[in-house]
């Protein structure tokens, strides 16, 4: 009996942490997935500034110290980055297909990773969590980083948050008419370019903020980019583009697989992933919440 | 100036100029136009794909790396032989295309693209992970690889034989694709981009005509990774990876989609790039990445459209 | 002997029903018109047939064939050919190659990767023959996006003719047309094949009693009235159906300026 309790034990912080890489993932996929809903435009540079954030937490807040600094210094820089893109891409949005936007953005994303390498090299940086809660704690008896809780009680307020400003709000609600109905909402006088812009800057400064609060669950490293930019395409086609609940749940589920999986089968956790999303999609083509007119 | 003779010449001019390569450059140019042309089919083999089919497809490394995996694999536990390490390549890439296309060809969009890119990057991770069959992270090592069963060392050790080698392969290949795209097939591949609901409404099974050409396109992405292993003599995780499908898909763009010519072009154009800035600078991404973005505004037909209107305006 | 039959043929979205329960029956050689006021489901109607759209109730038969459950290029490779309501071409392409695109599939060498397109003589021929039978012998070079819009209603015509259809489906086909345009086209349509069946939606009144043998009225998604284009004028039924306009030759006569829409789609 008591190595069936040990089991479970073992399991809840497999669970726990699950839900700590699922959450900074959202962060990641939620921006993702809004950006495409809005401006039909797939945005590969997406995992470089979530490199740049944990690059930015690496500067910062290498002991811990600082930490709330470089959250801030991260979601500026995310904003104008995403101010930037929004510029940059709106010329070519809706041009031929996706192939121009993703030569564009994947081009982005070679510059902002190769800028990071010129600054900090090849290492590979884990930055300490900070130091009120730097200690562990005891969950269902065994102990467990306290600061990766602060990241989960962190990452569903934000999400909750994210879930309140567009489905509850004014803002939200041109945001989601804009993403239903483009031209109708133009047509309404409604400067659909400051919607465009601001989603896109507020996108972009999340994946910033989940570079940050990743930085010390994750290692920052050159190459992990695109990791979280892969991660965050297969939440996103899970959960179904321009849908936040989607992208949450996406996550979530992407979380679970991805710790179960590296704690059950770590050759195959990749396999694990994938089988998941090619078994959603086979059963629903656009993702859990996502309609086929979107697929489009 | 755009007199059927010269098109019809300039092919030949071309080709000449390829048999004499040997003659006008070193053998490490030798070299570099070995590579640029087993990727100009990659993405010759792409643009089936995006330039023809309308597929963009962020993940046609898939191919590439399993063939030269099976490439490595048959060499190094069965037999070297080069034209029997082909086909094992071109074999393990459209049994692997077939699997794979059934499933992104009923996607529509740009679940496509993120389909092919998940599939690509299945395979790095396999190649990656699967230590006691690929070698992991390590790679493979391969011997020298001979044309005749029994013979040793031979026509393909040296930098020159090697050429020649690749380059019957390219112009078979190359020619292959051409015929693909000028045949019905290839017509039904281009209704197809053009207007998806005319073609279902004539009676073409669409979803069918798009298996069959991301198979055709893996076939012949196959049969460039089996070149490049018996070129490189190392396989390793990274060519069936994001790197190589973005590589391969930068090459299509700068080229010109739709045209075959312009992606072998393109080839060319991305891989001198790549030596020599890689030769100057470590950075030598920052300056691609600035490459591709000034293609996007400034040359969004690709270098063969360019070209071709310049002819035109001259 | 029936070409088309529909049994008890339905669609509902939830509980808007747009079709419901409609029976059906379109003779050999008919020139059967389908109309209606906006939202009355015809389009519903013709997508079911089309097989752009899963019917949530009934049949479809083509001669003794249930093909209910077919898809859409099946249904083409059974026989049954349409134009769309807003023109729908390979605009990127020459004209010639819009129907070549549609005989190569017909005469079987769709598949065939190998020979050229131009080394098909017989599918160049055929396809050259339909150009001039509908009118656009010369236009075979040009592009198909730069066509005039009563010569895309031609091509379209002609591709659908290429695929050798038992049944052609005409939708709104003069919609958008000159007058001169319009009447071109009603000779191209008496000029077709008199085994050929074509089912037609139309708002043109002149064009529908000119051309139609057989006529049916749909109203709010059910089949009010069929007949001889005379008894559905005379109908008593239609007319109370219309009594919402004061002059129920309003309908008839004048179709509403730019009734290109059908609101049930």
């Amino acid at each position: 009996m008591g190595g069936l309790e040990d089991l479970v034990d073992a399991y809840a912080v497999t669970v726990l942490n699950g839900l700590a890489r699922g959450l900074v993932l959202f962060l990641i996929a939620v921006g993702l997935s809004l950006i495409f809903g809005l401006m039909d435009v797939l945005n590969l540079a997406h995992g470089a500034v979530f490199l740049l954030g944990g690059y930015a937490a690496v500067q910062l807040a290498p002991t811990g110290d600082g930490f709330l600094v470089a959250l801030a210094v991260a979601a500026v820089l995310g904003l104008l980055l995403g101010g930037g893109m929004a510029a940059a891409v709106r010329p070519i949005a809706g041009r031929r297909g996706h192939l121009d936007q993703a030569l564009l953005t994947l081009g982005a994303s070679y510059v902002l990773a190769e800028i990071a390498a010129i600054v900090w090299g090849d290492g590979y940086y884990s930055p300490l969590a900070p130091p009120a809660v730097a200690s562990s704690v005891t969950v269902l008896g065994q102990a467990f980083p306290a600061y990766r809780l602060v990241v989960i009680v962190v990452g569903l307020v934000l999400a909750l948050a994210v879930y309140l400003l567009f489905e509850r709000t004014q803002i939200g609600a041109l945001v989601r008419a804009t993403v239903a109905d483009r031209g109708m909402v133009a047509s309404l006088g409604v400067n659909t370019t400051v919607v465009l812009v601001g989603v896109f800057a507020v996108g972009t400064a999340l994946a910033a903020v989940g570079g940050v609060l990743g930085a010390p669950i994750l290692t920052v490293r050159p190459g992990i980019d695109r990791q979280v930019l892969l991660l965050a395409l297969i939440t996103v086609v899970i959960g179904g583009l321009g849908s936040i609940r989607g992208a949450l749940i996406g996550a979530l589920l992407i979380g679970q697989v991805e710790a179960l999986g590296v704690a059950l089968l770590p050759q195959f956790a990749a396999f694990l992933l994938f089988g998941a999303m090619a078994a959603v999609l086979l059963v629903r083509p656009a993702g859990l919440f996502g309609s086929l007119a979107e697929a489009r | 100036m755009n007199a059927p003779w010269v098109r019809r010449a300039l092919p030949a001019l071309v080709l000449v100029l390829l048999a004499a390569a040997p003659f006008l450059l070193n053998g490490f140019r030798l070299r570099l136009l070995t590579e640029v042309l087993i990727f100009g089919l990659l993405a010759a083999s792409l643009d089936l794909l995006v330039g023809y089919t309308g597929l963009t497809s962020l993940g046609h490394a898939l191919g590439f790396g399993v063939s030269a995996y099976a490439t490595g694999i048959v060499a190094t536990r069965l037999i070297a032989n080069a034209s029997l390490t082909l086909l094992a390549g071109v074999a393990a890439a459209v049994l692997v295309s077939l699997v794979t296309g059934a499933l992104a060809v009923r996607a529509r969009g740009v679940y496509f693209l993120m389909l092919t890119l998940a599939f690509g990057q299945l395979a790095f991770s396999l190649a990656d992970t699967w230590t006691p069959v690929t070698g992991g992270s390590n790679g493979l090592s391969l011997p020298v690889f001979q044309l005749v069963p029994g013979a040793e060392g031979g026509l393909l050790s040296g930098v020159v034989g090697f050429y020649y080698y690749t380059l019957v392969a390219f112009v078979l290949g190359y020619a292959a694709l051409r015929r693909v795209v000028s045949s019905p097939f290839g017509l039904a591949l281009v209704g197809i981009r053009e207007n998806e609901a005319r073609m279902r409404a004539v009676g073409y099974a669409v979803q069918g005509y798009k298996l069959a050409a991301y198979c055709t396109a893996g076939a012949l992405a196959g049969y460039a990774g089996a070149l490049y292993a018996q070129q490189q003599r190392f396989v390793s995780p990274g060519l069936a990876g994001f790197e190589t499908s973005a590589l391969a898909l930068v090459m299509v763009i700068i080229g010109g989609r739709g045209t075959l010519v312009g992606p072998v072009l393109g080839a060319g154009v991305v891989l001198l790039l790549r030596d020599e800035l890689s030769t100057r600078f470590e950075e030598w991404q920052l300056v691609l990445g600035v490459v591709f973005i000034a293609i996007v505004y400034f040359l969004p037909r690709g270098l063969a459209a360019a070209l071709r209107q310049r002819r035109a305006v001259a | 002997m029936n070409v088309l039959t529909l049994e008890g043929l339905g669609k509902s979205y939830g509980s808007l029903v747009a079709v419901d329960a409609v029976d059906l029956a379109v003779a050999e050689g008919a020139r059967h018109a389908l109309i209606g006021p906006n939202g009355a489901g015809k389009t519903t109607l013709f997508d079911m047939v089309g097989g752009r759209t899963r019917p949530t109730r009934g049949r479809i038969l083509l001669g003794d064939a249930d093909i209910t459950r077919r898809t859409e290029h099946e249904r083409a490779r059974l026989g049954v050919a349409k134009t769309f309501q807003h023109s729908n071409l390979f605009d990127g392409l020459s004209v010639l190659d819009n129907v070549v695109m549609a005989v190569q599939r017909d005469a079987g060498v769709a598949r065939s990767p190998w020979r050229s397109v131009g080394a098909h003589r017989e599918v160049r021929e055929r396809a050259g023959e339909l150009l001039s039978r509908l009118g656009l012998p010369d236009r075979a070079g040009a592009s198909a996006g730069a066509l005039s819009h009563g010569e895309r209603r031609q091509l379209e015509v002609a591709v659908a003719l290429a695929t050798r259809p038992r049944l052609l489906l005409l939708d709104e086909p003069v919609a958008g047309m000159s007058p001169a345009e319009s009447s071109a086209f009603v000779e191209l349509v008496r000029g077709l094949p008199p085994e050929l069946t074509v089912l037609i939606i139309e708002h043109d009144m002149d064009v529908v009693f000119t051309l139609a043998t057989r006529v049916s009225v749909l109203h709010a998604g059910r089949l009010l009235e069929e007949g001889t284009p005379a008894e559905v004028r005379d109908s008593a039924t239609v007319q109370e159906a219309y009594l919402g306009t004061q002059d129920a030759d309003d309908i008839f006569l004048t179709p509403e300026p730019g009734a290109t829409r059908d609101g049930a789609r």
